[in-house]
């Protein structure tokens, strides 16, 4: 380190509650993360087989993929909430020293 | 729009399905996810300066938001990709609004078809009724269907040898219909060609996308 600290606690607390949406969506919630759902027959009103087929592939193909993605986001997701929960935590324990070496209530 | 469900005598069902409609709803859904993914991608690129988060935890942060935001960005031009391929509305580029013209096409092949049709029939019951075997003339005035060739055109009729003006009226009133009903079958293969050709343009397109977001997931198993 050199010697510099800064943070901005607020956007890195917005992180988890920011990449929540986009863990939804690669996680099964969304509208268009079901299992073969153009091919199997929703996907009739494509009127193409073909369509349906690429469309299937385009959202719930490469599953190794958006898994990876997905255990990518929560890690990041993670990763700041317990970074800006640190920070203010030791930020209290910081400022619970100094009062009490100062003297403070 | 709801299409008929007889689509006799062009074809045994609907030749060219699909609800266009639906098809643009999904396009501007894919487009949602793409435009709301673009601007995570760009947020969370965003936490990448010295000014958000500078220590040395900072940096090995700023590592993993980077790669997650190269996998999101991939993702993105996937969603983006299809939401082209769809296209949004009824009207400009992308398959729902080819969808749209082929069904509307196929719609007007239908109706001329269906007026031509009956015409043809008509007419061929008149033909065979002044056959000279009167004894099967009845039986051929109930039954009598025209002749389609292998691409569904109806074959012209000839008057025979020795047609009095009545059968020779006739002849020349079911072959004006049966144009009619070969130019409608023409309509309609142009229809499904439009519909097939829209499709698998919309679908290459996708699959571009789906293949340079690196490997695919077939080639892996």
């Amino acid at each position: 380190m050199d010697g510099r600290l800064m943070a901005d606690l607020g956007r890195i607390w917005q992180v988890s509650g920011r990449l929540s949406w986009v863990e939804r969506e690669f996680s099964g919630a969304s509208q268009f993360s079901g299992a073969s759902q153009f091919a199997d027959g929703d996907g009739a009103f494509l009127g193409s087989g073909e369509l349906a087929l690429a469309l299937d592939a385009c959202v719930t193909g490469r599953s190794q993929q958006r898994d990876a993605l997905i255990a990518r986001l929560s890690s990041v997701a993670r990763l700041s909430a317990l970074a800006a929960s640190s920070y203010e935590k030791t930020d209290a324990q910081l400022g619970a020293v100094l009062a009490k070496a100062m003297g403070l209530p | 729009m709801s299409r008929p469900a007889d689509w006799t005598p062009l074809a045994a069902a609907d030749p060219v399905p699909g609800d266009p409609a639906e098809v643009a709803r999904v396009g501007r859904q894919f487009q949602q996810v793409a435009d709301q993914i673009g601007a995570d991608v760009s947020w969370l690129r965003s936490l990448c300066t010295a000014r958000f988060w500078d220590s040395g935890a900072g940096l090995a942060f700023h590592q993993r938001v980077d790669a997650a935001a190269a996998e999101l960005a991939q993702t993105h031009d996937r969603y983006l990709a299809a939401a082209l391929a769809l296209g949004g509305g009824l009207s400009g580029p992308g398959y729902a609004s080819a969808l749209a013209a082929a069904q509307s096409l196929s719609l007007r092949a239908l109706a001329q078809a269906q007026r031509a049709w009956p015409v043809m029939r008509a007419q061929l019951a008149a033909i065979h009724g002044s056959a000279p075997s009167a004894s099967t003339a009845a039986v051929t005035f109930l039954t009598a269907q025209p002749r389609l060739d292998s691409s569904g055109d109806p074959v012209p009729a000839v008057a025979p040898a020795g047609a009095g003006p009545r059968v020779r009226a006739a002849v020349s009133l079911y072959n004006a219909s049966a144009r009619e009903y070969r130019t409608a079958n023409h309509w309609l293969a142009e229809a499904i060609a439009l519909r097939d050709e829209a499709a698998a343009r919309a679908a290459a397109l996708i699959q571009a996308a789906v293949g340079a977001d690196g490997v695919k997931e077939h080639a892996q198993t």
